[in-house]
């Protein structure tokens, strides 16, 4: 018969011990190298890697490194996982984190086959940078220079600092400056205006000149809020017809031009800033039950 | 009369795990459970309607991972040895508690169940899932969709042909497993872009799913909301989902599977009994996991070892008046819309949900989804349930209009798949996608082992971006088999990039990874070039 009265299962002490891999796939001699690089210039950006939920989950995957109990007193460790990954945290109230058994993941090399793949490398050094759109106020941008790169841009510039410049695409207006650190290879910029079309730029700036690095494809970011445009175009597609991938011609105004979704839906479609599962945070709009003559 | 459309959507995924290379491998155990828990149990739902002239449409993803694991003999024969081996342990739960008058019963009810699945997997589905869920679609109660070739999140994928690969390899895939083209395409996390929309046109997807406020923020304005489709600029529709349908089952607050009366997840007997007696059933290393035979319910929000135990019987009152509670809010949901609407067609609500969330973490919901299909048949009339491709087809006319970038991930964007945690993939696959790129377009037409290492080197790059991995780190359960499937597949992709610019191939090393990674048999690596 099954135990009635079992204890609360507690977490695995992260004490003593070690990162069976690297958490972030690069070697760690040249992570280390950036851990005594400031994590915050001012309040808003951001190095990449850095931050309280780089920590959480390098602190989870060091929890995770526990070696499997060696004796049969197993009554008191936590599941090995959860099982299937993909459902949401919260929809059971004791959806607390499970950790991984490394032992599972890390198969022992006597099974064979065990592959000598190396590391990731730290630099391809092919001059990249990139941005990416996080959300509509916030963007993730990535560079890859070599040393010689560095070399070459900085030199004879004395007394220098590396800078991202935001430009807003219409008008060419300089929107932002942020100062970064090269070694930390990228760098979050928030608070950015939604919906604005960006170009990033990386720029050495020095006592006696700047030189710009490199220019990052143009970026568009996403409205956070309902569209001002209320023209209303109709196309009629039937599935007998196929579809190539070309802009849909025309549309025109519909016969029907009455009633829509009740006023105000926009608003209440918004995400929240949630941190649980997949929902992306929304609340109902209304309560469980509905009457008839509630909004839903 | 007839007046709205409920579109449940079920999308069934799983990352692609598979280990050849070791006799057992926890993770594999991702597929066996829902198997399980959930495919069987959905699958036999659906025939069980079919049976009983039940008339229903239901959506659903198979994504391309989940049938290519679905039809892989490897895992299946593993899968067959788990279940025998779960049937021997509730033969002993059944000897165990047979004078226990609480737990007995279950005991037996759990023996029941896994010898009934037992019989359903090699009897009724002769071990092909996938060939089950096509017939439930050539007999027109599922409408089956794709998804990215390998779940990648196509927003953060800067190359176009990177995002063409992704759809282009899913619909091959799906016309080689259910024999026609795919109609709709669950974009992996619904992350959209302005623009991924031409790369399903030219696949003819008719349709894809959006986050509500994908359309509440489109342009122009959807005068409908999300209870009309949107054709996005190419002639794709984008549906959005229905967030008060959502919630009522996602909602760890407001949602049905935390009711106090269903089965609790976490108090499982590979935790609670003996570890001499559980260890044939729990990992090799002796670690304790999850066997799937649990006996107490959620009971409410109270310590483990204070849970009560589980009452089927109560459970399944309660999944009734879920049911019927679900269809109630749908239908007077879908009067008041109707009303709002006037004329034109009718409002379409989208109520999608992670199909593992059915049986595999809610137990009884696949009697939910069994009994929601029942009483839309049978007790009401205000609404009708349809998939995507029936209301396009009823209602080709529809508002033009462009979403933005979106996803159904916390935050709304895509926050979840890059943040601190995990930013750290990104410059390693865009490399990757590039130097993809530059293969295909340097070897035209490869033949040969040359040909095997350029579609081998095509895979690992679509494994290594799955979004799956990027969420798990982010999430932290399993950080580190995330961290090391991103890795392998990049460094195998990188060595054998090297090997086919060098002309130095390693047929043996070739022969061993396309064994392992041995996803998209299919593959063409020339789905790469622009």
């Amino acid at each position: 018969m099954p135990e009635k009265n079992q204890p609360p299962r507690p977490r695995p002490s992260a004490q003593g011990c070690e990162e069976a891999v690297p958490q972030d796939g690069v070697d760690p001699s040249r992570r280390a190298a950036l851990e005594d690089e400031p994590r915050e210039v001012n309040g808003r950006e951001q190095p990449a890697g850095g931050g309280t939920q780089a920590e959480e989950a390098r602190e989870i995957a060091r929890s995770a490194a526990q070696p499997a109990p060696q004796n049969g007193d197993l009554h008191h460790e936590v599941p090995a996982h959860p099982g299937v990954p993909l459902a949401p945290p919260g929809i059971v109230p004791e959806s607390d984190v499970r950790t991984h058994s490394p032992a599972a993941a890390m198969p022992p090399k006597e099974h064979g086959f065990v592959e000598e793949l190396g590391e990731l490398p730290w630099t391809y050094g092919d001059g990249r940078l990139l941005a990416l759109i996080r959300d509509p106020q916030t963007i993730y941008v990535y560079w890859d220079l070599s040393q010689q790169q560095i070399e070459q841009a900085f030199g004879g510039l004395g007394t220098s600092r590396a800078s991202l410049k935001l430009w807003n695409v219409r008008g060419n207006e300089l929107l932002r400056e942020v100062e970064v650190h090269l070694e930390s290879r990228g760098w979050y910029v928030r608070e950015l205006p939604s919906a604005l079309e960006l170009r990033v730029e990386l720029w050495a700036l020095g006592d006696r000149g700047a030189r710009m690095l490199r220019a990052a494809r143009p970026i568009k970011l996403p409205p956070a809020q309902p569209s001002d445009v209320l023209d209303e175009v109709y196309a009629t597609l039937p599935l007998g017809s196929a579809l190539r991938g070309e802009p849909v011609a025309g549309g025109r105004p519909l016969a029907w031009k009455s009633g829509g979704a009740p006023p105000g839906w926009e608003r209440r479609m918004q995400p929240r800033h949630s941190s649980t599962s997949r929902t992306g945070g929304q609340a109902p709009s209304s309560g469980t039950l509905q009457k008839k003559d509630e909004e839903p | 009369m007839t007046r709205g459309v409920l579109s449940i959507v079920l999308h069934a995924h799983l990352p692609y795990v598979r280990h050849p290379e070791y006799p057992e491998f926890l993770e594999e155990d991702w597929l066996y459970e829902a198997i399980t828990e959930t495919y069987l149990p959905l699958l036999e739902v659906f025939d069980r309607c079919v049976d009983d002239g039940v008339p229903f449409r239901v959506t659903m993803t198979l994504t391309p991972p989940l049938v290519g694991m679905l039809r892989d003999e490897l895992l299946l024969s593993r899968y067959a040895k788990r279940l025998d081996s779960l049937c021997e342990l509730t033969d002993k739960e059944v000897h165990r508690l047979r004078n226990d008058p609480q737990f007995g019963p279950l005991a037996r009810h759990y023996r029941e169940q896994h010898y009934h699945l037992r019989r359903l997997f090699h009897d009724r589905y002769k071990r092909d899932l996938v060939g089950a869920f096509k017939r439930l679609q050539d007999n027109g109660a599922l409408e089956i969709i794709t998804c990215g070739a390998t779940h990648g999140f196509l927003p953060l994928m800067v190359q176009p042909e990177a995002m063409r690969a992704q759809i282009r390899v899913a619909a091959a895939h799906y016309r080689m497993h259910f024999g026609r083209d795919p109609r709709g395409i669950w974009l992996p996390e619904c992350g959209y872009a302005p623009g991924i929309d031409r790369y399903l046109a030219e696949e003819n997807i008719r349709f894809f799913f959006v986050d509500s406020h994908a359309l509440a923020n489109a342009a122009p304005r959807p005068r409908r909301g999300v209870y009309a489709p949107v054709y996005t600029p190419s002639g794709v529709a984008a549906f959005a989902r229905d967030p008060e349908s959502s919630m009522q089952v996602w909602s760890a607050e407001y949602g049905y599977p935390g009711d106090a009366d269903y089965r609790e997840f976490y108090r499982d007997v590979g935790y609670d009994a003996d570890w001499d007696y559980i260890r044939p059933y729990i990992q090799a290393t002796g670690a304790r996991k999850n066997v799937g035979i649990k006996y107490y319910k959620i009971t409410g929000k109270v310590p483990l070892d204070q849970k009560q135990p589980y009452d089927p019987e109560a459970a399944r009152r309660k999944v009734d008046l879920h049911a019927g509670n679900f269809l109630f809010n749908r239908t007077k949901q879908v009067e008041y819309l109707r009303q709002a609407f006037g004329e034109g067609p009718p409002p379409i609500v989208i109520s999608p949900y992670d199909a593992e969330l059915y049986g595999h973490w809610w137990y009884e919901g696949p009697a939910f989804i069994d009994l929601l299909i029942r009483k839309a048949a049978f007790d009401q009339d205000v609404l009708q349930m349809l998939s995507p491709i029936d209301y396009l087809a009823m209602y080709p006319e529809q508002q033009v209009s462009q979403p933005p970038m979106s996803s159904w991930g916390a935050g709304g964007y895509a926050g979840v798949w890059l943040d601190e945690s995990n930013d750290w993939v990104y410059r390693y696959l865009h490399k990757a996608a590039e130097r993809m790129i530059e293969l295909a377009r340097s070897f035209q037409d490869a033949s040969g082992v040359q040909r095997r290492a350029l579609n081998q080197a095509a895979r690992e790059l679509l494994l290594a971006q799955s979004s799956d991995w990027a969420f798990i780190i982010k999430t932290g359960t399993m950080v580190d088999y995330a961290v090391r499937r991103t890795r392998e597949h990049l460094l195998r992709f990188t060595r054998l990039y090297d090997q086919i610019k060098g002309n130095q191939l390693d047929e043996r090393w070739l022969g061993q990874v396309e064994a392992r990674d041995n996803l998209f048999p299919e593959i063409d690596y020339r789905v790469y070039r622009s």
